[in-house]
């Protein structure tokens, strides 16, 4: 569906097929198409304008940049310089940049190496299906929420919702494995309808439905709050209008609602492609076995067991990098992408 | 002139009141909407009262599996032996202390950060998006942070735990989306009046964004007082810590059986090794809960759509 | 502690990085430090405050006061406090004063990499395992202890007179040298093993097993009684059963598997553990077990902390016994006392079991010792912070002082029994509970930190529960400790190559014991479970462990 053009989509026929409805443009659709026709993505301003003029129109701007800038180059980019011991040996108590050059050794150690690959699908294939499953959840409890009668009530049940985030993952894999037990509640459940307890924790075909369904368990509540802050940049008016046109609440969420979040949408999800490598290491570790270890095996558990023997940071470097550049690619991949087919990105 | 006359704010939680035009479908839906959302409640509040329950619970009935919903000999031993440790209090101290200057300073690195490369027709935007975005996955690892810290004599000071986290670029990218959707109409009219860009974020920009920097408050807030990472690489000193640190060397210390033979040997700390999760765990919480209502307070809309017409 | 948050900052962020730029441009002067040892020796003998008449057994005094600096691990339940006498007490007898940094218990391990990786650790690091120091050997960030041993008589005295000496052997890395200092124990025992419900065994006439096959039918005859249960559970992730099991079929497993490989006397080479016959053995017999309902097969799986399953099963009357230290067997007791049971359950901790390859149990362990950091070399006061190591780690006297405290004032010793005098209290130990003051929350003795790693049999025992000293005393009487593998050390570039070779050979042996054992594959599949490894490249792994092992021979002796 496209959200782009809403007076074209404001022109509805309700279910019951009798009338016809047409949405009056409220005052700030001005700036709607405004910002439609800034959109393209040719160049943000029509002619790029000379350095000096720049600097000269926007000085206070430059200036607000300093700091953050700075901030940045101290605290990030200074120590990104350790990143060279991925090319170089580093011995632990020895020099932070390495000891000598070693070129692509590293690089090709975890290319080579067969089991680093089949824990990189892994790594691939939990990461999108927590993407997939935990990205769209809060947006629709917010919009659940969104639709509460009782203001109170509405409160009462956001704030409880985003607990789970707070426990602390030892906790939640204890839970987990509680729960999953032989005795526990599922397989009691299982048990009730007639069923054979399974031993879910030990079988990898459920490994990835135990990581994703609890990250969803425990991220939903707290996504909301972020997209509830969003909803209340959405004009209180164009409900108003909605209604008195004969919207009714549905077709007030899809026209209204959602468009109004959509810039919020587009940079989570662009931000979680970016970062979708980094599944958790300790929930895998905590709740995974040598029984699951062909789906629940991931980059940095992988890791974790080979710098038991030799603590080797030059190659964890190496794949660090690695992991880094692909999420760098899929950011701007996503980026690219959505500017297209969207019109909006990050930048 | 800038005219802001505030329109009565419509919190769109507030939801529609079901009128003559909402169909039987729509009250239907209401009806399960509701019913769906106490029962997902019911599943994120279940752990919490067990946790709470196991806090107030006596270490045999934990050990034993007793207890469910309601404490099993009940008694507050571990929160007396956790809250009577004056180093409880010193780290909780110095957590709120470290958890109010980092949200501050990161907040208003952010939120210029933010305002500055939400200006489309900035030159040079794009290579400072980039500058963000780029840390955002290459990092140094631990040692190189470490020493960096230690050449800038941070060292055991209150600055090391503040300042490398300050700036999240995630929470910078989200906070340049909303500043980006703010009318234009508004900054231009301020313009024609002679404010400055600063004095056009001061006044303008950041009173209209009140939901998104209560958010970011939150996020940063929230993130300050669980870090223990930063203080655990940085901090010597035992009168330093936070309380996510006391707390968590509290918890690897009470576990008695720990597969590391180390430290098995010959120890009784039954009471306090039981329950020791659930009661940090509820300290841990329990600010959080008390702030978060003062957040949704600012979660009202429509203060500043409408107010400029022509 | 709260510092003037306003000042000094800037200053110190020029200088900061300016400091920052110097070490990145000494860095690509890329050279790496191994000192000579004659450059050690010269140092040390310059040591003004080293006594030149040090011998065993007696007590070290430097001849002037020195300070050395010491890593310390803050226990959270036992912290320093300005009550502490322990310090004042080594000041007052050793003329030595120790300037600590504090680390946090949680995490210690990485925090102490850290500080030695970033050259910041301070000059003793206590609490050093072996094994812990192997990273650190090839970089020179710690020294060589062996060539300073000519200095410390009591640590050569106890190696001799308590036979550690081929032990002492197996720390040598691949240059011949050893690079920490374990603490040493006369005897030492398994610390975890089986730990049993005996009123439950007495009740369906089973008797303490002391092989695998009489444990098999006593939980037999349990498991008659009662048929809901599956008597034996481990807790570990069956690591730690099968760490001890291993032993008593010849092979090694779990916890023990080390780089999984088993000597063998006959042809003074190392095969891989999990292709011997023993190592099939008791997979099988574990999976007997399993399949006439025995065995708890969660418990292999799963570990205990957190939500202590096995914990909840022994007081549900699920599981009758299971793998555990004496720090379990608190656990399982707090757990029964809130069930029916209390008052008529009886735990204890039994040797672990023998079997085909005799009534063997683990090898003989060091205990924790300590290591040097490079710039230990660089203090004046070096000879004398090693004469002062000896008689803190390994002279009885201050073994002795570190565990009980100070004779005549805190306890009373007569022959081989230690008596804790009436005001003072162990309660970690469970010792004259009523005390006022506590020997080690207030005085700082019996801390985790220094006072656990040298002992003599009589120290050790005099201190822990009747009921441990009964352990000790069963398993030295009627087990024997396997003899330790020869060495086989690697070089460096050798390390970076087993990890890599080890850690996918290791998946496939604990993913296939595993799936063996709860019958997710039938044992008639073994071979080709074997045919798996070697297309692995064990052979390349054996080759590069043996290839050391000749080499150690070679160049070593």
């Amino acid at each position: 569906m496209d959200f782009t053009d809403q007076r074209t989509d404001a022109v509805l026929v309700s279910d019951s097929g009798a009338q016809t409805i047409t949405m009056e443009p409220p005052p700030s659709e001005d700036q709607d198409r405004s910002r439609r026709r800034r959109r393209r993505p040719q160049s943000s301003a029509p002619t790029k304008v000379p350095w000096r003029e720049a600097l000269r129109r926007d000085r206070a701007l430059y200036l607000m940049a300093l700091l953050p800038v700075a901030f940045l180059v101290v605290f990030r980019y200074l120590p990104m310089a350790g990143n060279v011991i991925a090319f170089r040996k580093f011995r632990p108590g020895g020099s932070i940049f390495g000891e000598e050059w070693v070129g692509l050794r590293y690089i090709q150690m975890f290319i080579h190496d067969p089991t680093f690959w089949h824990v990189f699908w892994n790594t691939a294939i939990l990461g999108g299906l927590t993407l997939v499953v935990c990205f769209p959840l809060p947006i629709v409890l917010a919009l659940l929420l969104n639709e509460v009668r009782k203001k109170v009530f509405g409160r009462a049940i956001q704030s409880i919702t985003y607990l789970p985030h707070f426990l602390s993952i030892v906790i939640v894999a204890g839970m987990l494995m509680q729960i999953l037990s032989l005795q526990g509640t599922v397989n009691q459940i299982i048990g009730a309808f007639g069923g054979e307890a399974i031993p879910f924790l030990q079988r990898p075909e459920w490994f990835r439905t135990i990581y994703v369904g609890s990250e969803a368990w425990q991220t939903m509540g707290w996504g909301t709050i972020l997209y509830l802050a969003a909803l209340t940049t959405v004009d209180g008016s164009l409900y108003e209008a909605a209604r008195i046109d004969g919207a009714n609440r549905w077709r007030q969420t899809w026209h209204i609602t959602l468009p109004g979040i959509r810039p919020t949408m587009i940079t989570l999800l662009i931000l979680n492609i970016g970062t979708f490598l980094n599944v958790g290491f300790e929930k895998v570790l905590l709740l995974y076995t040598p029984l699951t270890y062909s789906t629940a095996d991931v980059i940095s558990t992988y890791l974790y067991r080979v710098g038991l023997v030799s603590n080797n940071l030059s190659y964890a470097a190496a794949i660090g990098l690695f992991q880094a550049l692909i999420g760098l690619a899929m950011v701007l991949s996503a980026n690219f992408i959505s500017r297209r087919v969207v019109g909006a990105s990050l930048w | 002139m800038v005219t802001t006359n505030a329109i009565a704010p419509v919190d769109p939680a507030a939801g529609v009141p079901v009128g003559p035009r909402d169909s039987r479908g729509y009250r239907l839906f209401t009806g399960f909407n509701a019913t769906a959302l106490v029962l997902l409640c019911l599943i994120m509040l279940y752990p919490f009262i067990t946790l709470l329950a196991q806090s107030f619970s006596s270490a045999g009935a934990i050990k034993a599996g007793q207890v469910n919903v309601w404490p099993v000999g009940f008694n507050i031993e571990t929160y007396r032996a956790v809250m009577g440790d004056g180093a409880f209090w010193t780290s909780y101290g110095n957590t709120v202390l470290y958890t109010v200057v980092g949200t501050t300073i990161a907040m208003a690195l952010t939120t210029m950060f933010a305002y500055v490369i939400s200006k489309r027709h900035l030159r040079g935007r794009n290579t400072l998006i980039g500058i963000a975005v780029f840390t955002m996955f290459f990092s140094g690892g631990i040692v190189p942070n470490y020493v960096l810290i230690s050449s800038l004599g941070m060292k055991n000071t209150m600055w090391s735990v503040v300042l490398p986290p300050a700036l999240s670029v995630f929470n910078l990218l989200v906070m340049k989306s909303f500043f980006e959707n703010l009318p234009r109409e508004l900054e231009e009219a301020a313009q024609i009046d002679g404010l400055g860009w600063f004095g056009i974020f001061v006044r303008i920009v950041l009173p209209l964004s009140k939901a998104v920097l209560a958010t970011m408050v939150l996020f940063y807030a929230v993130a300050y007082w669980n870090d223990w990472f930063s203080a655990f690489l940085y901090l010597d000193k035992n009168d330093l810590f936070p309380l996510s640190l006391f707390l968590r060397n509290l918890i690897a210390g009470a576990s008695t059986t720990a597969t590391d033979t180390a430290a098995a040997v010959g120890a009784t700390k039954a009471t306090i090794s039981a329950n020791i999760q659930a009661v940090t765990m509820v300290l841990a919480i329990i600010p959080i809960l008390c702030v978060y209502p003062f957040v949704q307070r600012h979660f009202v809309s429509g203060v500043m759509l409408g107010s400029v017409k022509g | 502690m709260k510092r003037d948050l306003t000042t000094r900052r800037t200053p110190h962020l020029a200088r900061g990085l300016t400091a920052f730029a110097t070490a990145v441009a000494l860095a690509s002067l890329a050279a790496c430090s191994s000192g000579g040892s004659d450059d050690n020796d010269s140092a040390a003998e310059s040591d003004t405050a080293a006594m030149s008449s040090y011998a065993a057994d007696a007590t070290f005094k430097a001849k002037e006061p020195v300070k050395f600096s010491m890593l310390w691990t803050d226990w959270p339940d036992n912290a320093i406090k300005d009550s502490w006498q322990v310090f004042d007490e080594i000041k007052k007898r050793t003329n030595v004063s120790l300037d600590l940094t504090n680390i946090p218990f949680s995490d210690a391990t990485e925090k102490r990499s850290l500080l030695i990786s970033s050259g910041d650790a301070p000059e003793i690091i206590p609490l050093t395992y072996t094994g812990d120091e192997q990273q650190f050997a090839a970089s020179q960030s710690i020294l060589p202890m062996s060539d300073y041993v000519k200095y410390m008589p009591n640590f050569q005295k106890y190696v001799k007179e308590w036979h550690l000496e081929a032990m002492i052997d197996n720390l040598r890395q691949a240059d011949g040298k050893y690079y920490m200092l374990p603490g040493l124990q006369e005897v030492s025992v398994p610390t975890f093993t089986l730990i049993i419900r005996k009123d439950i065994f007495d009740q369906v006439g089973a008797k303490v097993p002391q092989t695998w096959d009489e444990l098999r039918d006593d939980l037999v005859k349990i498991k008659a009684k009662y048929p809901d249960s599956k008597p034996l559970a481990d807790g570990f992730e069956g690591a730690s059963m099968l760490n001890y099991a291993a032993h008593a079929f010849g092979t090694v497993a779990g916890w023990g598997f080390g780089n999984g490989t088993w000597y063998d006397k006959a042809s003074d080479k190392f095969v891989y553990a999990p292709t011997t016959q023993g190592y099939k053995d008791m997979v099988t017999y574990f999976h007997g077990l399993v399949e006439d309902g025995l065995l708890d097969t969660e418990s292999f799986t799963a570990s205990n902390d957190g939500a202590g399953t096995v914990t909840e099963k022994f007081a549900a009357g699920k599981v009758f016994a299971a793998s555990g230290s004496n720090g379990t067997v608190n656990d399982f007791a707090t757990a029964l006392d809130a069930t029916a049971a209390k008052g008529k359950y009886k735990l204890i901790e039994i040797a672990p079991p023998g079997g085909e390859a005799g009534q063997v149990v683990e090898p003989r362990n060091f205990w924790n010792g300590f290591m040097l950091t490079s710039k230990a070399k660089d203090d004046p006061h070096f000879k004398s912070m090693l004469q002062f190591l000896d008689w803190l780690y390994y002279s009885p006297e201050s073994r002795d002082m570190l565990r009980w405290g100070v004779e005549g004032q805190t306890y009373t010793k007569s022959g081989d029994k230690y008596t804790l005098n009436p005001e003072y209290s162990l309660k970690s130990f469970n010792i004259n509970p009523d005390g006022k003051t506590d020997i080690a929350k207030d005085l700082g003795y019996s801390n985790n930190v220094l006072s656990d790693s040298t002992e003599s049999r009589a120290l050790k025992q005099s201190y822990n529960a009747p009921a441990y000293v009964d352990y000790i005393d069963s398993v030295l009487s009627t087990r024997t400790p396997r003899d330790p593998f020869p060495p086989a050390p690697l070089n460096e570039s050798e390390l970076e190559q087993s990890a890599l070779l080890a850690t996918p050979l290791k998946d496939t042996v604990d993913t296939n014991t595993l799936k063996f054992i709860l019958g997710q594959r039938p044992l008639s599949e073994w071979d080709d479970f074997v045919n798996e490894l070697k297309a692995q490249n064990l052979q390349g792994y054996l080759d590069l462990i043996n290839g050391a092992h000749e080499r150690f021979v070679k160049e070593h002796g």
